[in-house]
């Protein structure tokens, strides 16, 4: 049996250790890299009451993505699993920002972590009125998430539109104080361009990306699985592809990124890491195992105190001071 | 509760898995209707090989890629049911289900010892409380739902007439055997035209009392026809029992919707259904299992809203459990 001072004294070795996660996204610092995902955690209360469940390990919360009005979603069946991940089209179903404002607003502050509020919309003015009507609410918030990439809506993502999106960042830009984030859609002929744009527009933070178009089809029916025929894929299947973008757009530009897309391990996170992320989105991971974010918590500071051991130094280097250090072969 | 638990037992009955889970201590003893996520942990190792001729080994040659790979979701299982654990003991859990793809193939393949990773109990369980007479109609692995209200009703002194629908009594989730007519049944039989004849299930040691209802003439025991043909006809025997009655179905969603017309058209009091849906988180957060419904009256009224505002719930936080009369049928079927 471990003494209690022993024990202790492995909890304070503990503490330390997840000191060394600490990191800052652009203003805002972080205790944890991890940014659960917006779409996977609803408005956090559920979590609230899971036995088990820790909201120490999370660095910042994406909330449910809200519209101006209320929206219904798609039909069923809304979520089917693909080799690897699964395709969502759930249709940004979501209660509205006036139920947002009346009723979550004030349990926010007891999750204990950063908040970023997340908006959505069909069309572009759409998404500045969402915003707007909670311009007014953002001290309750960390940051905004403007998610211009929701790929289950009419048309085409506003985010495929780099015209578009300058317009729509500029205008949420002067609308709020608190750091400005865009999530931006993976399937774009530049994603660096865009990227660029919405720099150039005011952005604060990027996160990329969202999910990757995708179908799945009952050969017996011979009709896509879908109620709504197309979905967003996520999970391990689209790791590789987020990696890619991460690389690319971290070259491009100097905001921090939130790297988003099939992270399920502390190597997952350590790849987008020192391909230049700041912070690694979690969502499907959440769903496989709902302590993943503790797992990947003590993966990480495993890796530092064993990368430290192989470097030959005495102390471990902080978490990000790897942000970044992809050196490419050749 | 978010962890692990232990494989303690499993069973194959043709296509049928029937695994018991040894749950952590603190486990909430869950109420009859709820449900658990499940999934192989990466730790397990227990990937038997089929028999080259089964179900599953088709499904094999069919839809899996080079890669045995594990799932990405954990499935969502009714909980068949749950033996309350002595103090400091830990509870088992019962889970009866059909292998029909890659998650169900894994969590079939397990062996005792292994880990499973579950989140759970969850949704909302029946408020059975106020309940008189009671027919719970099962329709194939749908007993799995129906197993433990079932038990739970008999304790608390309350005989539910269980009807369970197979496409032959060899393929039933569960082993069946025949045996004499229960007086506390006679209920619902004194004015039917044609006998019935009743048969008891087992489980292992265990037996839940039920009629069988069979596709297959042939089949000695069962009624002849579906599920939905057994209800109408002791609904049509009867039919001052619908005042009173609790109809409870889970089963095939053609089933849930053919027994609304019946019980809708006979009065019945209250019709509740257990619906299926895929489902990522379980949670109320993902929003991936949403069915339509319908608004606007009281729930268990005689007759539901052919028309009127409509609305998403979701099977996970807000059912599994629903008001039958309210399920807009025609989107999910």
């Amino acid at each position: 049996m471990k003494s209690d001072k022993k024990a202790s004294g492995k909890a304070g070795q503990r503490a330390q250790a997840k000191e060394l996660l600490r990191l800052n996204l652009g203003k805002l610092s972080l205790k944890s890299p991890i940014v659960i995902a917006s779409g996977t955690f609803g408005y956090g209360d559920e979590y609230l009451h899971v036995r088990g469940f820790s909201f120490d390990d999370i660095g910042a919360i994406a909330l449910k993505g809200v519209t101006i009005r209320p929206r219904a979603g798609n039909p069923a069946p809304r979520i089917v699993e693909t080799t690897g991940g699964m395709l969502n089209s759930i249709g940004l179903s979501n209660i509205g920002v006036n139920a947002l404002i009346e009723e979550k607003l004030p349990m926010l502050q007891d999750l204990g972590t950063h908040i970023i509020l997340n908006v959505g919309g069909d069309r572009p003015e759409d998404l500045i009125d969402a915003a707007k009507a909670l311009s007014y609410y953002q001290n309750y918030f960390s940051a905004i998430e403007v998610n211009v990439s929701c790929p289950n809506l009419d048309g085409t993502p506003i985010g495929q539109n780099t015209g578009t999106t300058a317009r729509v960042v500029t205008s949420i830009r002067k609308l709020y104080r608190i750091p400005l984030i865009v999530k931006l859609v993976p399937n774009i002929a530049s994603i660096v361009e865009v990227a660029g744009v919405c720099e150039r527009a005011g952005a604060d933070i990027l996160t990329i990306a969202n999910t990757f178009p995708g179908m799945a089809i009952d050969v017996f029916k011979r009709r896509p699985i879908l109620g709504n025929n197309t979905g967003g894929l996520s999970g391990p299947a689209i790791k590789p592809l987020a990696l890619l973008l991460v690389h690319r757009v971290y070259r491009a530009v100097s905001i921090p990124i939130i790297a988003s897309g099939g992270i399920t391990c502390a190597r997952d996170a350590m790849e987008f890491i020192i391909a230049g992320a700041s912070a690694i989105s979690i969502g499907t991971a959440l769903f496989y195992d709902a302590n993943v974010c503790k797992r990947i918590t003590e993966g990480l500071v495993d890796f530092l105190n064993e990368d430290a051991k192989m470097n030959g130094l005495e102390q471990p280097r902080p978490l990000k001071d790897y942000v970044g250090t992809l050196v490419l072969n050749g | 509760m978010a962890g692990e638990c232990t494989v303690q037992q499993m069973k194959l009955r043709g296509n049928f898995c029937h695994l018991t889970l040894k749950m952590p201590l603190g486990f909430p003893e869950p109420v009859p209707g709820q449900f658990i996520m499940v999934s192989c942990c990466p730790s397990s190792d227990g990937y038997l090989p089929h028999s080259a001729d089964s179900p599953d080994a088709r499904f094999q040659r069919f839809a899996m890629g080079p890669v045995n790979e594990r799932t990405t979701l954990p499935r969502p299982m009714s909980i068949f049911d749950y033996s309350r654990p002595a103090k400091r003991e830990r509870g088992l859990l019962t889970l009866v289900f059909k292998t029909l793809g890659r998650g169900t193939l894994q969590l079939s393949q397990v062996r005792p010892g292994d880990q499973l990773r579950f989140l759970g109990p969850l949704g909302n369980g029946f408020d059975y409380q106020g309940w008189r007479r009671t027919l719970l109609v099962a329709g194939g692995v749908g007993f799995s739902g129906i197993n433990m209200i079932a038990r739970r009703l008999r304790e608390a002194g309350n005989e539910p007439l269980v009807a369970l629908g197979v496409n032959t009594r060899a393929q039933s989730p569960v082993q069946l055997s025949l045996t004499e007519v229960p007086s506390v049944y006679r209920w619902a039989l004194p004015h039917t035209t044609e006998p019935l004849k009743l048969v008891v299930s087992h489980l292992f040691e265990e037996f839940i009392p039920s009629i069988v209802t069979s596709l297959y003439p042939g089949d000695e025991g069962a009624f002849c026809g579906t599920t939905c043909d057994l209800v109408e006809k002791l609904l049509g025997a009867n039919p001052s029992y619908a005042g009173d009655l609790t109809l409870v179905a889970c089963g095939p969603r053609p089933m849930l919707a053919a027994l609304t017309a019946i019980a809708r058209h006979s009065h019945v009091k209250r019709y509740l259904v257990m619906l299926e849906e895929r489902m990522a988180c379980g949670l109320g957060t993902c929003l991936g299992c949403a069915v339509q419904t319908r608004e606007g009256v009281l729930p268990f009224e005689e007759d539901g809203p052919q028309e009127g505002p409509t609305t998403f719930k979701r099977v996970c936080t807000d059912g599994p459990i629903f008001n039958g009369y309210r399920i807009i049928w025609e989107r999910l079927c």
